[in-house]
């Protein structure tokens, strides 16, 4: 496990443990075809020094289970509103404190959460650098980073590079 | 206490309420707002003890509501409850007025131990 995937790793356990008071634990292998059919997406985009996403994939099992833990609501299904609410919160932890790793300036966009197939968000000119997938309540989800394409030297020099800006 | 917690998504205004409550706090005087020009009209309609604000929100973000707080008056106990938490923001929130930053995920110790001295005054 290299740098980037432990601080994805350390970062998501505490979220899920501070809020949702559940475990996710890392996932052996890549679980390609567990998130097939619809997929809820969180994403948070970071510009300035460091360009690029942070993204949450689970599936509406999971997203709907976090928002009603998050909502405290039992056994009552959460709304639309609050699904894509609870799901923005925890991509927004997760993209803020990734983001406090990075060098310079940088600034985290409001989070924006997106339904669709697997492929269906793709985040303009930025490709996938980084992937850790979870298990959490029975079900898997993924929390990537991606970098801008045309400005892949300023992750790829701070990642690659242990950290040290 | 009155305390005004202000922040877009209402699931994390219910968490910081929760952790509120299990850190000891009453929950009788807690109000809510969804952003920093809400918030500011519920300030200026009553003067809260305490603002717990998350930084980055539409309309109006945290940082320009503190601002606004700090060059208006009356203080106000201000502290951001924000995901991001670099020493740089921690810079700019102090300079702001804020008292403190407490960064997201938190637990009740934490706001115990930060805001326990604010509420005692």
């Amino acid at each position: 496990m290299n740098f980037q995937e432990q601080d994805i790793r350390e970062i998501t356990e505490a979220v899920w443990s501070n809020v949702l008071s559940t475990s996710a634990e890392v996932a052996e292998t890549e679980p390609l075809r567990a998130l097939a059919g619809k997929v809820f997406t969180g994403c948070v985009q970071i510009s300035g020094a460091w360009e690029g996403a942070v993204t949450i994939r689970c599936s509406p099992v999971l997203a709907r289970t976090v928002a009603a833990t998050m909502y405290e609501l039992g056994a009552t299904e959460p709304s639309g509103d609050e699904v894509r609410d609870a799901l923005g919160e925890l991509t927004n932890m997760v993209g803020g404190n990734i983001k406090a790793l990075l060098p310079g300036t940088t600034h985290l966009s409001l989070p924006i959460v997106a339904e669709g197939d697997k492929q269906s968000l793709r985040i303009s000119d930025s490709d996938p650098v980084c992937t850790v997938w979870f298990a959490s309540h029975g079900e898997v989800f993924a929390v990537t980073v991606l970098s801008r394409a045309d400005r892949p030297s300023a992750v790829e020099r701070h990642l690659h590079n242990g950290g040290v800006a | 206490m009155k305390i005004l917690v202000v922040d877009d998504s209402k699931a994390m205004r219910l968490i910081v309420r929760r952790t509120l409550r299990q850190a000891g706090f009453a929950d009788e005087g807690i109000t809510e707002a969804a952003n920093g020009a809400e918030a500011l009209k519920a300030i200026r309609a009553s003067t809260p003890d305490l603002v717990l604000s998350d930084w980055n929100m539409p309309e109006m973000t945290g940082i320009d509501l503190c601002t606004t707080l700090s060059s208006q008056g009356p203080k106000v106990p201000f502290v951001f409850v924000t995901s991001e938490g670099t020493p740089e923001m921690r810079e700019r929130a102090k300079k702001a007025g804020a008292v403190s930053l407490i960064v997201k995920p938190f637990d009740a110790e934490t706001f115990r131990t930060v805001l326990g001295p604010i509420i005692k005054g």
